[in-house]
C-alpha cells in the first residue's frame, strides 16, 4: 500500500513536471512573447 | 510548529513535495530570465525542458540519498529510497524522451548519434545517457545479474557522478540556455553541491567516523542463528539513540572502504557506553560475525531512522509486530521503556518458525515482569502441546489482540517483506489509521 501511495505521489510529481515543461515551451514559443530577448536588452542598455 | 508537523504527516509530506518541486523547476524558470531568442518549435523547447528537469532531478538524487538527518527524520531511509527509485526512473524517462523527441521533430539531429563525428557536447550526451542506462539496468536487475551488493554500490556512485557530470557538460556545451555566465554558474553550482554531498558521504563522513572507533566487547550466540555483537566506544562517549533506530556498521576494515551494513541497535537507547546489535547469519558478511574476536575495531555511522516509540510520547500504548530478526528494534524499545519505567501498555506479536528458534525469548520474558507487556508468540511449526497462536499473522489473529479503540495505539512492524505487506494490509482492513502504522524494511535493495 505504501508502495502504491508512493507510486501515486511520484506519478503526480511527474505530471506537474510535464506540465511545467509544457508551460516553459509555451512561454518560449508563443508568437508575441513581449519579453526582452538578450539582444533587445543589450540594445536597451546601449541606448 | 514542530509538534504540528509531528502530528500531521500530511503537512510534512506537502512541505517536502513542495520543496522538491520548487528545487526541480526553479532552475528551469530562471533560464527564462533574459531568454535566448526564441523561434524554435514547441516540441523542441518541450524536449529541452524535459532534459533540464531530468538533469535537476538527477542532481537532487544526491541530496535524497546523502543520509541527511533532517530529511530522513521525517520519513526514514526506506521511504526515501523508494522515492529515490521512482523519481530516478522518472528522470530516466525524461532524459530518454529528450533526444527521442528531437530526433522526431528535427530529423537532422539524428546525425549527432554518430559518435565519432559528433561534436563533444553530443558525445557527452551519449556517454551520460549510456551511464544512466547501465546504472538503471544494474540496479533493477542486480540480483538476476548476480552483482554483489558492494561492487554494485561502488559502481552506482561512479555511474551517477558520470551521468550528472556529462549531462551538465552537454547542457553547457549546447549553451543555448546556459550562455549567460550566471546561468552557467547556477547550474554548475547545483552539480557541485551534488558532488560535494558524494564527497561528504564517501570521504568526510568516513574520516570523522575513523576518529571515533569502537571495540568489539563480546559476541554471544542467541536462539535462531543470531549473534549479539556488543561494542564499546573507544576514546569517546559513544551515542544515545531513540530505541528502534539503526546504524551503519563497519567491522575490522577502514571506514573508507564503503563496506558498511545497516543494523538496528538491540540495546537500551539510553546507554551510550555499550551498544548491541542482534545479527542474523544470513549472508556473506553476517555469517562472519560469530568469528569476530573481542577487541576488533568497529565504526558506526548513526543513529538513523524514525522507527521509534520516542516520536509518539502522547500515545496511549504500542503494538509491536515482529517476525524473526525483526525483533531487534522491538527489543531495544522494550528494554528502554522498561528502564524508563514507562507505564503504557505494550503488545508484542512475535512470529517465528519454532519455539526454540525464538530470538531473545528469555530476555523478552524478563521484560514482561518490568513492563506492562503482553507477548503473543505465533509459531509456524509449533510443538505438539502448543496452545498458543500458530500459522501466520493475519487479520483474524490481529483482531483478537489489538485494542478496541485502535487509534489509541501506534503500530510498529518489522519482519520479512512479505509478512510486513500482509500485516500492513490486515491492519488497514481493521481500520487502523495508515499514519499510525510504522515499518522498518531490513531489505533495502
Ligand atoms: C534499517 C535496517 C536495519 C537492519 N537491522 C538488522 C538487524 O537488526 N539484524 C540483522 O540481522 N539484520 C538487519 N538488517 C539487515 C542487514 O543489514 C543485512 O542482512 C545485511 O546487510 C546483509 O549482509 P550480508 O553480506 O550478510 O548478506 P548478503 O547475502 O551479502 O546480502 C543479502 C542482502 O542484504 C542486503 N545488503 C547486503 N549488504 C548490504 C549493505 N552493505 N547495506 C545494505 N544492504 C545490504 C542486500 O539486499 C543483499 O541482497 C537491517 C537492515 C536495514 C536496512
Amino acid at each position: 500500500m505504501r508502495c502504491n501511495i508512493m507510486l501515486q505521489l511520484v506519478g503526480f510529481i511527474a505530471l506537474v513536471l510535464l506540465v511545467t515543461a509544457a508551460l516553459f515551451a509555451w512561454l518560449q514559443t508563443r508568437p508575441n512573447s513581449g519579453q526582452n530577448t538578450e539582444w533587445e536588452i543589450s540594445q536597451n542598455t546601449l541606448y | 510548529m514542530k509538534s504540528l508537523l509531528m502530528r500531521s504527516p500530511i503537512a510534512i509530506a506537502l512541505f517536502w513535495i513542495g520543496t522538491y518541486l520548487l528545487i526541480t523547476v526553479l532552475p528551469l524558470f530562471i533560464l527564462l530570465i533574459y531568454p535566448p531568442p526564441g523561434g524554435r518549435r514547441f516540441w523542441v523547447e518541450f524536449s529541452v525542458a524535459l532534459g533540464f528537469i531530468g538533469l535537476a532531478m538527477m542532481a537532487l538524487q544526491f541530496v535524497i540519498t546523502a543520509r541527511i538527518n533532517r530529511i530522513e527524520a521525517s520519513y526514514g531511509v526506506d521511504i526515501l529510497l523508494q522515492f529515490h527509485r521512482f523519481t530516478s526512473l522518472t528522470a530516466f524517462l525524461m532524459v530518454l524522451i529528450h533526444p527521442v523527441m528531437l530526433f522526431i521533430v528535427q530529423p537532422e539531429t539524428r546525425q549527432l548519434l554518430n559518435f565519432f563525428e559528433a561534436p563533444w557536447r553530443a558525445r557527452m550526451a551519449i556517454l551520460g545517457t549510456l551511464a544512466f542506462i547501465v546504472m538503471v539496468v544494474t540496479t533493477i536487475w542486480r540480483k538476476p545479474l548476480r552483482i554483489p551488493y558492494e561492487p554494485w554500490r561502488m559502481s552506482h556512485t561512479i555511474l551517477s557522478v558520470l551521468a550528472v557530470g556529462l549531462g551538465l557538460g552537454h547542457a553547457l556545451g549546447v549553451g543555448n540556455y546556459l550562455s549567460l555566465f550566471w546561468k552557467n554558474m547556477l547550474w554548475t553550482a547545483m552539480a557541485l553541491i551534488s558532488l560535494w554531498l558524494i564527497i561528504y558521504v564517501r570521504l568526510i563522513k568516513p574520516w570523522m567516523m575513523s576518529k571515533k572507533p569502537y571495540l568489539v566487547e563480546a559476541v554471544t550466540s542467541q536462539r535462531g542463528n543470531v549473534w549479539t555483537l556488543a561494542l564499546r566506544p573507544w576514546g569517546h562517549d559513544g551515542f544515545c539513540f531513540h530505541p528502534g533506530q539503526f546504524s551503519w556498521l563497519t567491522l575490522d576494515i577502514t571506514p573508507f572502504s564503503m563496506r558498511e551494513h545497516p543494523f538496528s541497535m538491540s540495546s537500551n537507547g539510553d546507554h551510550s557506553g555499550r551498544i548491541e546489535f542482534g545479527i542474523k547469519a544470513l549472508g556473506d558478511f553476517t555469517r562472519t560475525i560469530k568469528d569476530i574476536p573481542p577487541g576488533t575495531k568497529a565504526y558506526l555511522d548513526g543513529p538513523y531512522g524514525v522507527f521509534t516509540i520516542d516520536r509518539y510520547e502522547d500515545t496511549a500504548g504500542f503494538v509491536l509486530i515482529a517476525g524473526g530478526i525483526g525483533i531487534t528494534p522491538m527489543l531495544s524499545m522494550l528494554a528502554t521503556a522498561a528502564e524508563r519505567k514507562d507505564d503504557r501498555p505494550y503488545l508484542l506479536i512475535y512470529a517465528n518458525k519454532t519455539w526454540d528458534s525464538i530470538t531473545f525469548r528469555e530476555e523478552l520474558e524478563a521484560l514482561e515482569e518490568k513492563l506492562d507487556l503482553k507477548i503473543v508468540h505465533v509459531l509456524r511449526e509449533p510443538p505438539e502441546a502448543w496452545k498458543g497462536e500458530q500459522g501466520y499473522i493475519d487479520k483474524a489473529l490481529l483482531a483478537r489482540y489489538i485494542p478496541k479503540y485502535k487509534g489509541t495505539r501506534q503500530y510498529f512492524i518489522c519482519a520479512a517483506p512479505k509478512m510486513m505487506e500482509q500485516v500492513e494490509q490486515a491492519l488497514h482492513n481493521l481500520n487502523v489509521p495508515v499514519t499510525q502504522v510504522h515499518m522498518e524494511h531490513f531489505n533495502l535493495a
